[in-house]
């Protein structure tokens, strides 16, 4: 794990400021935005790779005409890798779905489809 | 309902209520719907299997997903399975003979036993069963109109639905859904989550871009006077997205732990 990712940088990449315009979290209190990324900043230290990384992983392409193919095998790692660090969070049942999903929110709005587990 | 606010409150609905179950009566009444569709030579086109979520195990749940219909799966509470029959040229002689038993293939459009039990099989059946591009796009037109219909009774009994697309490699086995029955939508129901509005009408283009009178070239224009009584009748409705449809997204996320 590394600590090389903070609210702070991650604020200033085109990838998150991309995912809050896009998902309307640019016009919520602050605090909503920055919980949030301090989330991915957390699962970006414990994968110990970027967000452009992990994007990369999962859209392939993109070089000539900014169109990608989504890798699958890539998109369903980067999904268990979401679901196994928020099961290593210690949070209740709801907080661990709930904190995948603001992973999940910030590659959807980057362009990787994928869709949310409900707390039922 | 009237007809005319039935279609005007058809819309893909995506929020369900997971917890709100379906009424077997109103899946019956879809069924029913579906049943009274209109199909070229009485053919039984289309075939069904209804489950409830709740009674799928996890795994067969599961193998129901693609990346486009995964939350979905979760959320509704009803599902229905629709196939295309592609053994639905079998026993067209008899519902043939059938219908003119009953007078509804008459005599004055050249219907007669005669034509059914000597003519038919060469210049139709066969022409059907022997072309699979043929089979299969009548199968699925029919099959469409079958489910169309269920899903307007759906919207009648007050429900919402989706159509999605669906995994059916393990389900199958599970469900003995036999070889010929092809698969076509997983229509998912449930109550909507945020109401018959759901957002608002979904945008369409207007009628001159894709109908046409006379000819082709000849964009069908509508007529207003058309439109303010289709509004009053609620086929026309509020165009989407209602007022506030975010911030209705966004506690329906919350309530269940959505992404935003």
């Amino acid at each position: 794990m590394s600590n090389d990712f903070t609210v702070d940088s991650l604020m200033a990449t085109a990838e998150v400021r991309r995912w809050l315009a896009s998902a309307r979290l640019d016009t919520q209190p602050r605090i909503e935005q920055t919980s949030r990324v301090q989330l991915l900043a957390d699962f970006c230290n414990a994968q110990g790779e970027s967000p452009t990384e992990m994007i990369a992983k999962v859209l392939r392409g993109g070089e000539e005409d900014g169109q990608y193919e989504v890798a699958i095998k890539g998109r369903r790692q980067l999904d268990t890798a979401i679901n196994t660090w928020g099961d290593g969070l210690g949070l209740n049942l709801h907080q661990t779905i709930t904190s995948g999903n603001v992973l999940r929110s910030f590659f959807i709005h980057n362009g990787v489809q994928m869709q949310g587990r409900p707390s039922l | 309902m009237e007809f005319k606010e039935v279609v005007g409150n058809r819309r893909s609905v995506r929020h369900f209520l997971p917890y709100k179950q379906v009424e077997r009566e109103k899946i019956q009444v879809m069924l029913e719907a579906a049943n009274r569709s209109s199909r070229s030579m009485n053919a039984d086109y289309v075939k069904a299997i209804v489950v409830n979520r709740d009674e799928l195990s996890e795994e067969l749940r599961d193998s129901l997903r693609n990346p486009t219909t995964t939350l979905d799966l979760d959320m509704a509470p009803t599902y229905i399975m629709w196939f295309i029959n592609l053994k639905y040229p079998e026993g067209t002689k008899e519902r043939l003979k059938q219908l003119i038993d009953h007078g509804v293939n008459t005599p004055s459009h050249g219907w007669s036993h005669a034509y059914v039990d000597g003519v038919i099989q060469k210049t139709v059946i066969d022409k059907i069963t022997g072309d699979d591009f043929r089979l299969n796009w009548m199968g699925a037109i029919e099959t469409g109109q079958a489910i169309a219909q269920a899903l307007l009774a759906a919207y009648d009994e007050g429900l919402g639905a989706c159509l999605h697309n669906f995994s059916d490699t393990k389900i199958r086995e599970a469900l003995n859904v036999p070889d010929h029955w092809r698969r076509a939508w997983i229509m998912l129901v449930g109550y909507p989550a945020m109401g018959a509005e759901d957002g608002g009408q979904r945008p369409r283009r207007p009628l001159s871009e894709n109908f046409y009178w006379g000819d082709a070239n000849t964009p069908f224009e509508s007529d207003p006077a058309v439109v303010a009584k289709l509004t009053e009748a609620k086929l026309l409705q509020t165009p989407s997205p209602t007022p506030h449809r975010f911030e209705e997204i966004r506690l329906f996320n919350r309530e269940f732990g959505l992404p935003d």
